[in-house]
């Protein structure tokens, strides 16, 4: 294939989205993270659904279940903030909205990890 | 378009005019489900909140959970989420440069979107099938 780029564009060393390795590395890590634990999380989840309230306590309060949850919370929320911001990127052409878009993305993410985080640490703990 | 068309050469994608390939709708169903999953992971935390918040909080969205709608967002999001499961183990293996044979690639799209609803259907069923009735009303 014909080389388009430029040299000034080579010496910087960026195409388009100026950025992205860290994203694109750390998309690929927590995938790894929630395929290695969708399993148990599945298991889980349906376990604990047939036993109502006290099965999702018991399920919170195990520590396998514990550890599962936070990681599933926290590897997803983390992979999804980054997909999403991908989408934002993709379909959002103005610098100013798409911007916007992705800081409300993120604050959004953060706020329902900790919610899901602090549940988990507080049925754990007080169990 | 694609009737009364004899030419053999392939067609050019031209604006709107483009044919359906399993690959590209498992494409768009990859971000689709990774939408849908999003949004699923932050009612995850909203439901753990009321759970925490002790059982009379969750004998509020407990009729809610254990309901035929409940079971019908179980069946939907358990079989995005195994799509997307699955289709994402396939974009690790493109990461490291297989799997892009057309035809291959086309079956196991299809296989993919297959598997994920006869499993989403499997689960289900286990779900509401064996579900102690009690849970329904009382215990909670």
């Amino acid at each position: 294939m014909s080389d388009f780029r430029t040299d000034l564009g080579k010496v910087r060393g960026s195409g388009a989205a100026k950025g992205g390795v860290h994203e694109f590395i750390t998309h690929r890590v927590s995938a790894v993270v929630l395929a290695l634990l969708l399993p148990f999380f599945l298991y889980g989840l349906i376990n604990a659904l047939h036993g109502g309230y006290d099965g999702l306590i018991a399920w919170v309060t195990s520590p396998v279940g514990a550890f599962v949850l936070l990681g599933f919370i926290t590897a997803g929320i983390y992979h999804g903030r980054l997909g999403i911001n991908e989408v934002i990127s993709d379909y959002v052409p103005r610098v100013g909205s798409r911007t916007l878009f992705m800081l409300l993305n993120t604050l959004a993410a953060f706020s329902f990890w900790l919610v899901g985080v602090l549940a988990i640490l507080k049925i754990w703990l007080l169990a | 378009m694609a009737k009364g068309w004899t030419d053999k050469r392939p067609m050019s994608p031209h604006i709107s005019i483009w044919k359906w390939h399993p690959t590209m709708l498992s494409s768009i169903l990859h971000r689709a489900t990774g939408i849908v999953l999003y949004f699923g992971l932050l009612k995850l935390a909203v439901v753990l909140a009321f759970l925490a918040a002790g059982p009379q909080w969750f004998a509020k969205i407990a009729p809610l959970v254990y309901s035929p709608l409940g079971a019908f967002v179980f069946f939907f999001v358990v079989g995005v989420l195994i799509y997307h499961f699955l289709n994402g183990i396939r974009h690790l293996v493109w990461d490291i440069g297989a799997g892009f044979d057309p035809k291959f690639a086309n079956m196991i799209s299809l296989v993919t979107i297959l598997v994920s609803v006869i499993a989403a259907i499997a689960l289900t069923w286990y779900m509401v099938g064996d579900m102690p009735k009690p849970i329904l009303g009382a215990g909670l």
